[in-house]
């Protein structure tokens, strides 16, 4: 095994290998570091070149972008409170405090150096631990992983905000927005209201991108302040070097969350998106003072960062050694596997031993090779902090916008993510987490489909009576039990709340709530009417979700009612309210944004866009002409080179492309405009 | 003071209606332009070259999906083979299981040939008017057809007590457990109507997302028994569960030739084909409603599982030339050398007068059949 572990590594030092490696590593940060990207496009617009290729210069072009992405997507995270995947959102709880304080540079510092401990950890632990794996892997059936799913939401529910009530209610709701679509049980529309956009389930991105990134974008443009509240970054080169540092100085964590994440990643279709989470209950438990995790605590960014990196390689091998791809990445990289002439299966760790350690060594190098990279850039990227914020929306909202578009290609797609913006713009200011909605939205399908296939397989709830299920169960109670006392613990100690979901707004938040019990009843009534697989799960959601959003709507109106005491009448608590909430600034925004997807039906992407970031920039942000058209025109050419050309992105067939596209001259080329 | 409020209020309204009123023109004057030049059909007859255009192909999956791959390399093989050497681009439009594609195309693209439909059909989503089929498929004008391959259905060696020793020991089996997505998928219906046949008991799993998923569970023992297209069980059962004899191939499913007959799968020729199976198993023909079921799923819904299609009314002549230039990309040695390299198979070519026939073989299927694929989805369904 040692001989295959070296020939493996012998395999990576060709410099055509080297390379082709170095041009993955690149597109792979790039990749990662715009919002709504992620490796599995990467790996997409890749793979049609390695077809004509030798297999390793083939999987160092493919798996060192795929690794590199992990690593480059703490950049929005950190910086804009954007989770590039649904894996990273366990990063924004930290990473985006530490930002807004101007510690800019120390969280990317941390992130990158975590992200390469990870890959070289998380790889180490494979290779150790490689031909005894398969069982464990195996005994993870539907049960287990309900099981592990629940347990992720609990955690997530828990963890990510200062009410536990209110996390598990959001997760129901996320829960519930799952069950859009047609079901995996039988085709019976679930909550499409008749249109086909919702009939193929609510994609991720768009909702992701809509929750996380409009309402942190919106506050950049109603206060017109820059990422870092303070106004400084303070000295970037050295607060990259305190990042670097934190993360050796706490390297025991960063080695037990990579060999948590390598472990974690190894479960197809799970891992990726719990394994952040996981690991950072971990370390919140696990440390002794954990008041500052949500706050801006650095421990709360390395351990899912190294997580995140080495979940790549423990994802691999399920893929390899058993042709179970788990994610949409380790489809793609299966494809190329067979396309190569290599058949995953038991041979890849007899006789294709030194390439299966070839790839896991591609794995490791790439994510010390991306950190290297980025580390050097930190000083530069970490400036876009400062930068003003009317300066930074229109850029992060094209990109935010186009990253929704690129899964599905229909205006649907857009009208998500506005609609998701408006809803984590309440969520934000009525002190909702959002966290929960998201994971909960990827894990319903999983939950839904392990449940039902469990209670089919074992015609009844005989599964629950499985070892790991009970394990599971009550790792699940203690989580929630730990939750409950560490909120109460904080209250009583009459800490003020900070981070995700710390803003208390009862006038805000009781809307909210009616309007979510409202939502979770006339949702279980609608199932009523369905077959029994395709009411269960909505029903058990909604029954659940109605009776949490309830409590809930309670504390709130008793919550208002003592605001409304303290400010002498309801004129004053209101008004009080919608001013802390930014209400009236708000509703111009939401008005450029919806106007945006309105102008783009009728003239499409490539004239809406240039056209509200320049009306944006002159009119909200009060820059002069010439600023706004150069800004533009340079979303335009990003339009057009990238998402045109590179991408080959099909575009919104507006009003003007059907009526002007006949009368274009030949030699004016269509796609520079639709 | 209330006088000069009131006329600037004024003022704004008739601003405002102005513009509204401009708005509205301008969109009906588009909508009415974008109509009359969907209807343009010039129908130039006779040679058509699409040299210096751009031919977007409209795939209905996503893009990691393995017949975005296929898709791909006809892409690149049509660009070569079309008159005209086009550029031909691909844009993947995955939303509402390929719906959103085809409805792109049937009612937004220019009828000019440079926008066409690639990807599954569902010709049994249109007969049992699955959720979001408000077309037919002789709606569209037929470019050409692509046979991916047939199915093997495969079951774990550990599936009867004493073991499987040949698939004729499937039918002692007391409960099968068959991993299977949803039981509208035709596959599915496809597979399990094949056990029926032969009278093997089974217990029909619904709720796997993907093939993926259920060789996942076929590995864990989960499931013991599943289907999959014969290319996938080459490259990703064998080596995994046949060569470690945990599992091994029941029957496949019979394909149909031009001209309808039934043929042994090519891929896989040494597993038993389900009339084979059948014949060794009961000394005779299949036949009644269960088969008469499978050879009328055979030709709607497992033969020729990807298409090429146009919009309604597809200038005649880029029509022509686009079929020539399939024909002629599919016959081609580069292409069938790439396709065995990169697939591990070569997609066969289905002319476009067969293309149409298939299509319309939802025209064809008698009521008693009709009942009878319900009522097995039905069953299938049961929780």
């Amino acid at each position: 095994m040692f001989e295959a572990l070296i020939e493996g590594l012998g395999l990576i030092f060709q410099w055509h290998v080297l390379a082709y490696f170095g041009l993955g590593c690149a597109i792979g940060i790039l990749m990662g570091a715009v919002p709504g990207m992620g490796g599995a496009i990467g790996l997409v617009l890749l793979l049609p070149f390695t077809f004509s290729m030798e297999p390793v210069a083939a999987f160092a072009l493919l798996l060192s972008s795929w690794a590199s992405t992990s690593t480059s997507g703490a950049i929005t995270s950190v910086l804009l409170g954007v989770p590039s995947t649904a894996a990273s959102q366990a990063t924004v709880l930290d990473g985006y405090p530490m930002a807004k304080r101007g510690e800019a540079a120390r969280a990317l510092g941390a992130s990158f150096t975590s992200s390469a401990i990870g890959g070289v950890c998380g790889a180490a632990a494979l290779g150790i631990s490689l031909p005894l794996i398969l069982p464990v892997i195996l005994a993870f059936e539907s049960p287990e992983q309900f099981m592990l799913g629940l347990l992720a939401l609990a955690m997530v529910g828990s963890l990510s905000g200062q009410s536990v009530v209110k996390g598990v209610a959001a997760a129901m709701f996320g829960l519930l927005l799952a069950t859009i679509g047609l079901p995996e049980s039988q085709a019976i529309p679930r909550y499409t209201f008749g249109t086909l956009y919702l009939l193929d389930k609510l994609p991720l991105i768009p909702v992701l991108l809509g929750i996380f990134a409009i309402p942190e974008i919106m506050e950049l443009a109603l206060k017109d302040v820059s990422i870092a509240r303070t106004g400084k970054t303070g000295d970037s080169r050295k607060g990259l070097l305190e990042g670097v540092r934190d993360a050796f100085k706490h390297w025991w964590l960063v080695v037990r969350c990579s060999v948590i994440g390598a472990y974690i990643g190894m479960l197809p279709g799970l891992g990726a998106s719990i394994v952040g989470w996981v690991t950072y209950a971990h370390a919140k438990q696990s440390v002794k003072d954990n008041s500052q995790f949500g706050h801006g605590d650095v421990r709360g960014l390395l351990a899912p960062e190294a997580a995140n990196n080495a979940l790549r390689g423990g994802a691999l091998i399920p893929t390899l050694t058993l042709g179970i791809p788990g994610s949409v990445g380790t489809a793609i990289l299966m494809g190329a596997l067979i396309m190569h002439g290599l058949r995953p299966g038991p041979g890849m760790l007899s006789a294709e031993l030194p390439m299966t350690f070839s790839f896991v060594w591609m794995i490791a190098i790439a994510s010390v090779a991306a950190t290297l990279v980025l580390l050097k850039t930190v000083n530069q990227v970490a400036k876009v902090a400062l930068l003003p914020g009317h300066l930074v929306v229109p850029g992060v909202l094209l990109f935010v916008f186009m990253g929704a578009w690129l899964g599905g290609a229909s205006i649907g797609a857009w009208l998500s993510c506005a609609a998701f913006g408006v809803i984590g713009f309440f969520m934000k200011r009525g002190g909702w987490p959002r966290p929960p909605v998201i994971l909960a939205l990827v894990l319903g399908e999983i939950l839904e489909r392990s449940f039902q296939i469990s209670t089919r397989i074992h015609e009844g709830p005989g599964w629950l009576g499985r070892p790991i299920v009970i394990l599971l169960l009550l790792v699940i109670i203690t989580t929630i039990f730990l939750a409950v006392r560490g909120v109460a613990r904080e209250k009583l100690a009459g800490k003020v709340p900070v981070g995700e979901a710390s803003e208390k707004n009862p006038a805000i938040s009781l809307p909210c709530s009616i309007l979510l019990f409202g939502v979770f009843a006339w949702a279980g009534y609608t199932a009523l009417e369905w077959p029994q697989p395709v009411r269960q799960f909505p029903l058990l959601i909604t029954v659940s979700g109605a009776l949490l959003s309830l409590v809930v709507v309670i504390r709130d109106l008793l919550h208002l009612v003592a605001t409304r005491n303290a400010a002498g009448t309801w004129t004053a608590t209101l008004q009080r309210a919608s001013k802390d909430a930014w209400l009236a600034e708000a509703m111009p925004f939401f008005a450029y944004m919806f106007g945006m997807i309105v102008l783009t039906l009728l003239v499409g992407q490539k004239f809406a866009l240039p056209l509200f970031i320049g009306v944006y920039l002159v009119r909200w942000g009060h820059y002069s002409k010439r600023v706004a058209l150069a800004y533009a025109i340079s979303a335009w050419a990003i339009l057009v080179l990238f998402y045109d050309q590179v991408m080959n992105l099909l575009f919104h067939p507006s009003y003007l492309a059907l009526w002007l596209r006949p009368t274009l001259p030949a030699a004016v080329p269509d796609w520079l405009f639709f | 003071m209330t006088a000069r409020v009131v006329t600037v209020t004024d003022n704004l309204t008739v601003h405002r209606l102005r513009f509204l009123l401009l708005v509205l023109s301008c969109i009906i004057l588009m909508s009415c332009d974008a109509d009359r030049a969907n209807n343009d059909n010039p129908a130039i007859a006779g040679q058509h070259s699409f040299a210096g255009e751009t031919i977007t192909v409209v795939i209905g999956l996503d893009a990691s999906a393995g017949g975005t791959t296929v898709g791909r390399l006809l892409a690149k093989h049509l660009e070569l083979n079309l008159a005209g050497n086009p550029t031909v681009i691909v844009n993947n439009m995955p939303g509402a299981s390929g719906l959103n594609a085809h409805l792109h195309v049937l009612l937004r693209a220019p009828k000019d040939g440079t926008t066409v439909y690639y990807g599954p059909r569902s010709s049994l989503g249109e007969l049992l008017e699955l959720p979001g089929f408000s077309f037919k498929y002789s709606q569209f004008t037929p470019l050409g057809g692509v046979q991916i391959g047939g199915l093997v259905v495969y079951s774990r060696t550990d599936a009867v007590t004493g073991g499987v020793a040949g698939p004729e020991d499937i039918v002692a089996a007391e409960a099968l457990r068959f991993g299977g997505m949803p039981p509208e998928h035709g596959r599915m219906i496809i597979s399990t109507m094949g056990l029926d046949l032969i009278g093997a008991n089974y217990r029909y799993i619904a709720g796997y997302p993907s093939s993926g998923n259920i060789r996942a569970a076929m590995i864990s023992g989960e499931v013991n028994t599943a289907t999959d297209a014969a290319h996938a069980y080459l490259n990703q059962v064998v080596p995994v569960l046949v060569d470690e004899d945990k599992a091994l191939p029941i029957f496949s499913m019979p394909m149909l030739d031009s001209n309808g007959g039934l043929i042994q799968n090519r891929l896989v020729p040494d597993v038993p084909s389900l009339p084979d199976l059948y014949e060794r198993l009961h000394g005779e023909a299949p036949s009644g409603i269960v088969w008469d079921s499978i050879t009328t799923l055979l030709e709607l819904d497992q033969t020729m599982q990807h298409v090429f299609l146009g919009p309604p009314d597809m200038n005649p002549a880029a029509t022509d030339t686009f079929r020539a230039g399939l024909e002629k990309a599919m016959a081609s040695a580069a292409f069938r050398e790439e396709a065995q390299q990169v697939l591990s198979y070569v997609p066969e070519a289905v002319g476009h007068a067969r293309q149409a026939e298939i299509l319309g073989a939802t025209r064809r299927v008698t009521p008693a059949v009709l009942e009878y694929i319900k009522a097995h989805i039905e069953k299938n369904g049961r929780y």
